[in-house]
C-alpha cells in the first residue's frame, strides 16, 4: 500500500508535466488545426532560459520561471509567425514538415550553444526530500503538482470565464465566423501560442529542475508523450488534456514500480493505441466531424 | 572511380529512396503515416531472424519479410481505416513507437543493443537494381487505373466514391504497398549495417522520410527520390561541425516549406505553359519577385489601389 501511494505521488508530479505541454498541444490544435511538431522545443528552450538564470545569474526559482515564461512566449509566437502561417493554408502535411524543421533547428542549435550532454543544476537548487509517514517526496514534486494545479484551474476558468477565453473559444469553433463577428483572429492565434508557450515553459523549467539534467533532446519524449495526451484526452478538450496528462504519469509511475522500468516510455504508445482503436474522440472529446 | 566512402553513402541514399518512394504511395492517397520506420524495421528484423539467427539464404530472407509486412500493414491498414490525417498520424506513431517497446524489451531481437549478427549481403549494385526496378514500377503505375484512383481519392474522396471508387480499400492497399516498399529497404537497411536497432524504427526516423518526401516534392515519387539524395546528400557535402549542419538542416527545412508548400519538385498545372523555362524560370522568377523589394512595392501599392 505504501508502494502504491508512493508510486501515485511520483506519477502525479511526472504527470503534472504531461498534462502541461499536452495542454499546449490542444490548444494549438484547437485554434489552428495544425500539429505542431516544435511545441516539445518551446518546452526545451524555456528549460534552458530557466537553466541559464539560476546558473549565470544566481536567480531563485520564481524568478527562473518567469523569465523562461517570456522567453518562451516569444519563441513560441515567432514559431507561429515563421513556419505555420505562411504554410497554412497548403496541404496538411506541410505544417508538420515545417514545424518539424524548426524542431530540428532548435534541438541541434542547443546541442550546438550548450552541450550534447545534459546539464546539471547548481548544488543551489539541490532537491530536499521530505519524509511524511514513510512516503517520500521533494519539495519539487510538491511546487510542481501545486503549480501545475493553479496553472490547469487557472486556464480553465480563463477560457471558460473571460471575454479573452470567449474568443479563443470561438475563434477555435470556427475561424471565420469569429472573424466576421470581430474577434481579431491573429491576436487571439498569438495570445493562444502564448499561453501553450508559457505552459511549456514551466513544465520544462519544473522537470528539469526536478530531475536535475537540462538536455539539448529533452523534447522528444516529452513531445511525444504530450501529443499522446492530446489524443487520450480528446483533442480540443482542456479538461481532457488535464486528466489523461495525470492518468498517464500514475500509469507510469506504477508500470515502474510493479513492472518493470524498461515499460515504462511505451505504456503511454500502449494506452495511446487502445484509445485511437475504441474511442478515437478520447476521453473528454466529442465525435469529431469528418476531417 | 569513386571512393569507398561515396559508395557507402550512395547506397544508405538509394536504401532510404526506396523507403521514402513506399511513403510516397502512402501520402499518394492522402494518407500521413508517422510510423514507415517502423515497418521498415520490422522489414529488417524479420529478416535478420531469417539470415543472422536461422542461417537462410538472403532472397528468402525478403519473402519473409516482406509477407510479414504485408500481413501487419494490411491489418493495421484495415483497424486504423477510420482515422484520418491527423488521427492517422498519431496512431501510426503509436504503432511505431510500440513497436520499438516490443524490440527493446524481447530478448530473442536482442533488446537494446539490436539484433545482430546479420550477415552483410547488400551490395551498391544490389540497391540500385531495386530502387530501378522500383522506379520503373512507379513510373508504370502512376498511369495504371490503380494509379489514377489513388491520385482520385487523395484530390477528392468524395468525387472518387462517386466515380466508382472504394476510398476505403484504395487507402488500405496504398498503405499496404508503401509498407512493403518499406520492408524491402528494411531488409537491405538489415544486411548492409548487419545491424539492426530498436532506434532505427522510431518516430525520428519516421519524421526524417517524411521530411524527405515533404522536402523534394509531395506530388510526383520524383519528388520522393530528389528529396532522399539532396537531404542525405547535403549533409556529407556540407562540411561543419555535426550541430551547425543539422541546424542549418532545419532551417533549410523550415525555409523550404515556407517558400515551396508542396516541396521542391511539383507536377505542372494543368494547361500551365510546358518546357524548360516555364519549369525552371517561372519559379525563380517568383522566388526573385518575393525577396527583391521592387515587386513586393509595387504589389502593396496595387493592393492599395484596389481597396474601397
Amino acid at each position: 500500500m505504501l508502494i502504491f501511494a508512493q508510486q501515485v505521488i511520483n506519477g502525479l508530479m511526472a504527470g503534472s508535466a504531461y498534462s502541461l505541454l499536452g495542454l499546449g498541444f490542444t490548444l494549438i490544435f484547437g485554434i489552428l488545426n495544425v500539429i505542431n511538431i516544435a511545441h516539445p522545443e518551446v518546452f526545451m528552450v524555456g528549460a534552458f532560459l530557466g537553466w541559464m538564470l539560476v546558473t549565470y545569474a544566481n536567480a531563485n526559482l520564481l524568478v527562473a520561471i518567469v523569465g523562461a515564461t517570456i522567453g518562451a512566449s516569444i519563441v513560441g509566437v515567432l514559431i507561429e509567425r515563421i513556419a505555420i502561417r505562411p504554410v497554412r493554408s497548403a496541404l496538411v502535411l506541410s505544417p508538420f514538415i515545417s514545424t518539424a524543421g524548426v524542431s530540428i533547428f532548435l534541438q541541434q542549435g542547443a546541442a550546438r550553444v550548450f552541450s550534447p550532454e545534459p546539464q546539471p543544476y547548481p548544488p543551489s537548487m539541490a532537491t530536499v526530500f521530505h519524509d511524511v509517514g514513510g512516503l517520500q517526496f521533494s519539495t519539487m514534486q510538491v511546487i510542481s503538482l501545486a503549480v501545475g494545479a493553479a496553472l490547469m484551474i487557472g486556464l480553465k476558468l480563463f477560457v471558460d470565464r473571460t471575454w479573452l477565453g470567449r474568443a479563443i473559444r470561438a475563434t477555435a469553433m470556427d475561424r471565420e465566423t469569429a472573424s466576421l463577428m470581430g474577434v481579431n483572429v491573429n491576436t487571439v492565434v498569438a495570445l493562444t501560442l502564448v499561453i501553450a508557450s508559457a505552459l511549456a515553459a514551466v513544465a520544462g523549467v519544473l522537470v528539469s529542475v526536478a530531475y536535475n539534467s537540462t538536455w539539448a533532446f529533452m523534447g522528444i519524449t516529452y513531445g511525444l508523450k504530450g501529443m499522446a495526451v492530446m489524443v487520450v484526452g480528446g483533442v480540443g478538450s482542456l479538461e481532457g488534456a488535464m486528466a489523461a496528462g495525470l492518468i498517464l504519469g500514475v500509469a507510469e509511475a506504477l508500470t515502474v514500480g510493479y513492472i518493470s522500468s524498461s515499460y515504462r516510455d511505451g505504456i503511454a504508445f500502449i494506452i495511446l493505441t487502445f484509445i485511437l482503436l475504441l474511442r478515437p474522440s478520447g476521453l473528454f472529446g466529442q465525435r469529431e466531424r469528418q476531417r | 572511380m569513386i571512393s569507398a566512402y561515396w559508395l557507402e553513402i550512395l547506397t544508405m541514399a538509394g536504401i532510404m529512396s526506396i523507403a521514402a518512394l513506399g511513403l510516397y504511395a502512402i501520402k499518394a492517397t492522402g494518407q500521413l503515416s508517422a510510423g514507415h520506420a517502423a515497418f521498415m524495421g520490422l522489414g529488417g528484423y524479420a529478416s535478420g531472424v531469417v539470415t543472422g539467427k536461422l542461417g537462410l539464404p538472403f532472397f528468402l530472407s525478403f519473402v519473409v519479410a516482406v509477407a510479414l509486412v504485408l500481413v501487419v500493414a494490411t491489418a493495421f491498414a484495415y483497424m486504423t481505416s477510420r482515422l484520418r490525417f491527423f488521427y492517422q498520424a498519431v496512431g501510426t506513431l503509436a504503432f511505431g513507437e510500440t513497436l520499438v517497446l516490443v524490440m527493446y524489451n524481447v530478448p530473442y531481437f536482442g533488446g537494446a543493443s539490436g539484433l545482430q549478427p546479420i550477415p552483410l549481403q547488400t551490395t551498391f549494385t544490389l540497391v540500385y537494381v531495386i530502387l530501378g526496378l522500383s522506379i520503373y514500377f512507379f513510373i508504370r503505375f502512376e498511369h495504371s487505373r490503380l494509379g489514377q484512383a489513388f491520385r482520385c481519392v487523395w484530390e477528392d474522396d468524395t468525387v472518387a466514391a462517386s466515380m466508382g471508387i472504394d476510398v476505403t480499400k484504395t487507402r488500405i492497399l496504398s498503405f499496404t504497398m508503401g509498407s512493403a516498399f518499406a520492408a524491402l529497404a528494411g531488409v537491405l537497411y538489415a544486411h548492409f549495417l548487419g545491424i539492426i536497432e530498436p532506434k532505427d524504427l522510431d518516430f525520428l526516423r519516421s519524421l526524417t522520410l517524411l521530411i524527405f518526401v515533404a522536402f523534394g516534392g509531395l506530388e510526383t515519387h520524383w519528388g520522393a527520390l530528389f528529396g532522399t539524395y539532396v537531404l542525405t546528400l547535403l549533409p556529407e557535402v556540407a562540411r561543419f561541425s555535426v550541430y551547425d549542419r543539422y541546424t542549418i538542416y532545419g532551417a533549410l527545412i523550415v525555409v523550404t516549406m515556407v517558400f515551396r508548400p508542396k516541396g521542391l519538385l511539383t507536377r505542372k498545372p494543368l494547361g500551365a505553359p510546358d518546357g524548360p523555362i516555364a519549369r525552371v524560370g517561372m519559379p525563380l522568377l517568383r522566388v526573385l519577385a518575393a525577396v527583391l523589394p521592387v515587386g513586393r512595392r509595387a504589389a502593396k501599392a496595387k493592393a492599395r489601389a484596389e481597396r474601397p
